[in-house]
């Protein structure tokens, strides 16, 4: 059984030796000078017994007979000189660590020898001393209950000091009992109990500011990196794992991003390549932290950058648009001439049937390019819509009447699909003409089916402002708008067709806007689209 | 000079084990009934250690010796009888976590009052049957070790203290190794006897051709039955509601626990039972003058000090010592509880912080073994009859009120009071009538008591429950 020395033992075992070693040495001195004594005592008692004996044996001549000695403690004999030298002298004694042996010298030079066994006295005395032997054993054992007891009560308070303390440094427990001890212990505990709470409130500040931290890092609208002093990656938040997870590399050097994060140098955007071949561009930012390492702050600036992209573009078609309507503003006076001109010489000098085709080609190509300058000018410069009160079905039906003839040669079969109770509105009917016009022509266009149909339905609808609407809807199951062409049918000069100059949803779009509506077109490419048209309706009076 | 040896080696092994109990207790709950955390080994430990006191191993040995094996059907099956009831009530008693038995009237029957007088009933109880044990150690003690009767019972006290100041974990600690002595001691006594004789045949057929005066035949009922029967009912009823057999209920980690604590030291108990019946009768053989010059409880002494003495006589002094300190320590410690947890909060009204009670807990039993201790210098006359009578006090008090209220929904104060005056009254009466300490009754007078007790328990059960609808 191993001993543990704690603080217990440790004041426990000095004190038992301190408190039972006298016990036992003062009943080993008091049992030894007991014994002594009557070892001495025996000595003397024996050397009477055998100036006795010798005096009864010279009387008897030489015999033992009329000496009395108890013979169950006592032995004696008569030894020749040879068999017994006990050294000087004709009487005496020796005592030996079992024996005492008391000796006289007889007339005739033999030695009467008295031998008495010491264990007898060893066993009297044992039975003299018994109670002091039990009062030293009772003693001992009332002293080792108080020493224990007292070493357990003093050491009590210190390990449940130590035991708490082990708790908090595993993290367990962290809160003390008040002491109700009016000593040093009880102090020491109080104090331990203020310094605890001290630390506690601190930790927990700390622990708050720490949470924010992590949440700000974690939340943070940017990608961070957190590198430590030896350049390893620390931490990084949700964001900075999104970037890892995509397999970046940088362009120019072609490293990964977790390498280029821990060698980032200066403050730059840096063109980096995805998975699937797709161009980033991230803006680095590195700050240094004394003691611990750098930040590496990344802000995605991708979009931004197609954004920029785009404006460029659009400025450029912008410029394009201002020119091309100072183009056709100069071209449609001349055409206009051109015109008169050729419907002049037609009446003049037309008749025959090839010159009457001839004149008509030549009036409707004109006719044409002033359709386009139409539209260029529509686009740049659209006239100031006049908000007159009109009815949409009505200027819908004008328009399709222009399209009768190229309809029915088509073969386009046309539905109406009428629900609309309120129809009038306030806009410019003939900007909304040219609105229908331009949806219409489009969807003619994209026909490619043997069966051609397009649908038109009038619905009304209350929006969110509380405001009713008309929602006019062309459903057309021509070759549809590929997916890729979707963000682009607003371009201006944007189009799919080899004929097409890419004006007429540019057009659609500024007209619709200019007259408070709302467009939107879905479309399934090789199936068909839909454009929705949703202008304000009022009361009919 | 052997049992002075063993007596130090064993007052050794007190000091190890006692210390190692001192350590665990932090609450009240863990220093009167060990946190209710034991489990079975130290629970069947402490619960045989408790049960087998020295009364029962002198008493026992030295009644089996004048009277035969009819002592067996008189106490032994009288307390299997109890420990069989003890079973029934783990499962109601566990139900109101208790440390302390009389808490019961107050969270079964909500009466403050019942508390405190189960409290000082307790503390009475106890105190009575300390002196009984600290007399039977006393006694034996001097004849072996031949010193001074004083002495040795100053030597008890010393142990009872020690031992009872760890409180339960302390008690259950130095139990776990007195009742491996005790069980040795009582295993080398009947060795010892039985060796003698060629067989266990040899020895009942020798000790019933013995005549005895009172006691003619071993095998043949001395007494009448109705005393044989009455005084194994009152024995078995007082075991089934002793507040020390209770609380070890109440210590385990469970009711199975309980169960099993209660079955298996019943087992061990017949053992030690039968083997003591086997020296009782060997002696009556090996020294029959003995029935005429010692009295009943000297005999145990005698037989190993002179008849069965050899070298294994210390260890039987040791077991002696044991059986006796393993019993002390437990009811000091309930008596302590009856006084800090049933008596005095209802007398200070004022929470006391944990570690005062503790304190004080500690004190009260150092003051209540000091009072045994001086009451003891004048040992009672019979310790077996004087025990019955202590035993019936719990009988008549305790039994009807917990055992009633445990069964029966309706059960009141009213009641319960009404049944514990009756039964007392009753009892004083019909002990009065037959004198205190007179062993030589026709009846028990627990029976009457108990009758009593029982029809004041229903009549007050059912006025309590009108008066209450009334109010």
């Amino acid at each position: 059984m191993k001993i543990k020395l704690d603080i217990e033992n440790k004041i426990l075992f000095p004190l038992l030796v301190l408190v039972i070693m006298p016990i036992i040495a003062l009943g080993i001195t008091s049992y030894y000078s007991a014994y002594q004594m009557l070892s001495e005592r025996q000595v003397i008692h024996m050397d009477e017994m055998m100036e006795n004996i010798k005096v009864i044996y010279e009387q008897n001549e030489g015999s033992l007979q009329g000496i009395s000695i108890d013979e169950d403690i006592y032995e004696i004999s008569i030894l020749l000189g040879m068999e017994f030298s006990p050294g000087e002298g004709g009487r005496g004694h020796v005592v030996t660590d079992d024996q005492i042996i008391s000796y006289g010298k007889t007339q005739g030079n033999e030695y009467i020898v008295l031998k008495y066994d010491k264990n007898i006295f060893s066993r009297e005395l044992f039975y003299f001393q018994k109670n002091s032997i039990l009062i030293a054993i009772v003693s001992m054992l009332a002293a080792a209950q108080i020493i224990i007891v007292l070493a357990f009560n003093i050491s009590k308070p210190i390990k449940k000091l130590t035991k708490t303390c082990k708790e908090i440094e595993e993290g367990r427990y962290i809160t003390f009992e008040k002491s109700h001890r009016n000593d040093e212990l009880g102090l020491l505990a109080n104090s331990f109990n203020k310094m605890m709470n001290t630390i506690n409130t601190k930790t927990e500040k700390i622990e708050y500011l720490r949470d924010i931290n992590e949440k700000i890092i974690e939340d943070a609208p940017i990608a961070l990196f957190l590198i430590d002093g030896s350049n390893q990656m620390y931490k990084h938040n949700k964001i900075g794992e999104d970037f890892m997870s995509l397999d970046l590399v940088e362009k120019k050097t072609s490293r990964s991003l977790e390498e280029f994060i821990k060698t980032v140098d200066e403050n730059d955007v840096y063109v980096f390549e995805d998975s699937d071949g797709n161009d980033l561009y991230l803006d680095m930012a590195r700050t240094v932290i004394p003691n611990f390492g750098t930040i590496v702050s990344i802000y995605d600036i991708t979009k931004r950058k197609e954004m920029e992209s785009k404006m460029d573009h659009m400025n450029k078609l912008s410029s394009l648009g201002n020119i091309a309507a100072s183009l056709a503003h100069e071209i449609r006076n001349p055409l206009s001439g051109i015109r008169a001109g050729m419907q002049v010489l037609h009446k003049r000098y037309g008749g025959d049937e090839s010159s009457e085709e001839i004149y008509d080609t030549l009036i409707g190509e004109v006719d044409r390019l002033n359709y386009l300058i139409n539209d260029i000018l529509n686009y740049s410069k659209p006239g100031k819509p006049m908000k007159l009160k009109c009815n949409y079905k009505e200027v819908l039906e004008s328009s399709f009447d222009l399209y009768k003839d190229s309809m029915a040669s088509m073969n386009v079969k046309l539905e109406i699909d009428d629900n609309a109770e309120m129809v009038m509105g306030y806009c410019d009917p003939n900007q909304l003409k040219q609105i229908f016009i331009n949806i219409v022509t489009n969807a003619l266009n994209a026909m490619d089916k043997d069966e051609k149909k397009l649908k038109v339905s009038f619905s009304n609808s209350k929006g969110t402002d509380g405001n009713k609407y008309i929602k006019i809807v062309f459903t057309d199951n021509g070759r549809g708008i590929k997916k890729e062409d979707m963000d682009k049918i607003f371009d201006p000069f944007f189009t799919s067709y080899k004929k097409g100059v890419g004006l007429g949803l540019s057009v659609v779009s500024k007209l619709v806007s200019e007259n408070n509506g709302k467009i939107a077109i879905k479309s399934i490419h090789g199936k068909g689209t839909d454009v929705k048209l949703r202008f304000e309706v009022t009361e009919d009076e | 000079m052997i049992y002075l040896i063993s007596f130090s080696i064993y007052s050794l092994l007190i000091l190890i084990a006692g210390k190692g109990g001192l350590k665990k207790t932090e609450t009240v709950e863990d220093f009167f009934v060990g946190g209710k955390s034991m489990k079975l080994m130290p629970s069947i430990f402490t619960f045989t250690a408790t049960w087998f006191s020295v009364a029962s191993m002198v008493g026992f040995t030295g009644a089996v010796y004048y009277s035969g094996y009819e002592v067996l059907l008189m106490s032994v099956v009288g307390w299997f009888f109890g420990a069989g009831l003890l079973v029934i009530i783990v499962d109601p008693l566990r139900k109101y976590d208790l440390i302390t038995i009389p808490e019961y009237f107050h969270k079964r029957y909500g009466s403050r009052k019942l508390q405190v007088f189960g409290g000082l009933t307790v503390i009475f109880c106890y105190i009575m049957y300390i002196i009984i044990q600290i007399t039977g150690f006393g006694i034996v003690v001097s004849k072996l070790l031949d010193i001074n009767y004083t002495m040795s019972i100053f030597m008890v006290y010393l142990f009872i203290i020690y031992t009872t100041y760890g409180g339960f974990f302390s008690v259950v600690k130095t139990d776990t190794l007195n009742i491996i002595i005790t069980i040795l001691g009582v295993i080398i006594t009947a060795y010892l006897t039985i060796s003698r004789f060629d067989s266990i045949s040899q020895i009942n057929i020798m000790a019933s051709s013995m005549d005895f005066g009172d006691s003619k035949n071993i095998l043949e009922f001395n007494a009448s039955i109705s005393v044989i029967v009455t005084t194994s009912i009152a024995w078995g009823l007082g075991l089934a509601v002793n507040p020390q057999y209770l609380t070890r209920i109440s210590s385990t980690n469970s009711s199975l626990t309980a169960k099993k604590m209660i079955s298996y030291s019943v087992f061990i108990l017949a053992f030690m039972y039968l083997l003591l019946a086997l020296t009782g009768m060997g002696g009556r053989v090996l020294a029959p003058e003995l029935n005429n010059i010692v009295p009943v409880d000297e005999i145990y002494s005698h037989l190993i000090n002179d008849t069965i003495y050899s070298k294994l006589s210390g260890m039987i002094l040791i077991g002696i010592a044991a059986a006796a300190i393993s019993t002390i320590n437990s009811q000091l410690l309930i008596l302590s509880s009856g006084f800090m947890i049933d008596i005095i909060p209802a007398i200070y009204k004022k929470p006391i912080r944990q570690d005062r009670v503790l304190n004080y807990s500690r004190l009260v039993i150092v003051v209540a073994a000091t009072v045994s201790l001086a009451l003891s210098f004048t040992p009672p006359s019979s310790l077996l009859t004087y025990g019955s009578i202590i035993w019936s006090i719990f009988s008549i008090t305790f039994f009807i009120p917990i055992y009633g209220g445990s069964i029966w929904k309706k059960a009141n104060k009213y009641g319960a009071g009404a049944s514990i005056v009756a039964g007392l009254v009753v009892m004083f009466y019909w002990l009065q009538k037959q004198g205190f300490f007179n062993s030589s009754y026709s009846i028990h007078p627990v029976i009457p008591s108990f009758i009593a007790a029982l029809v004041f328990f229903i009549l007050f059960t059912f006025i309590g429950e009108l008066y209450e609808n009334k109010a």
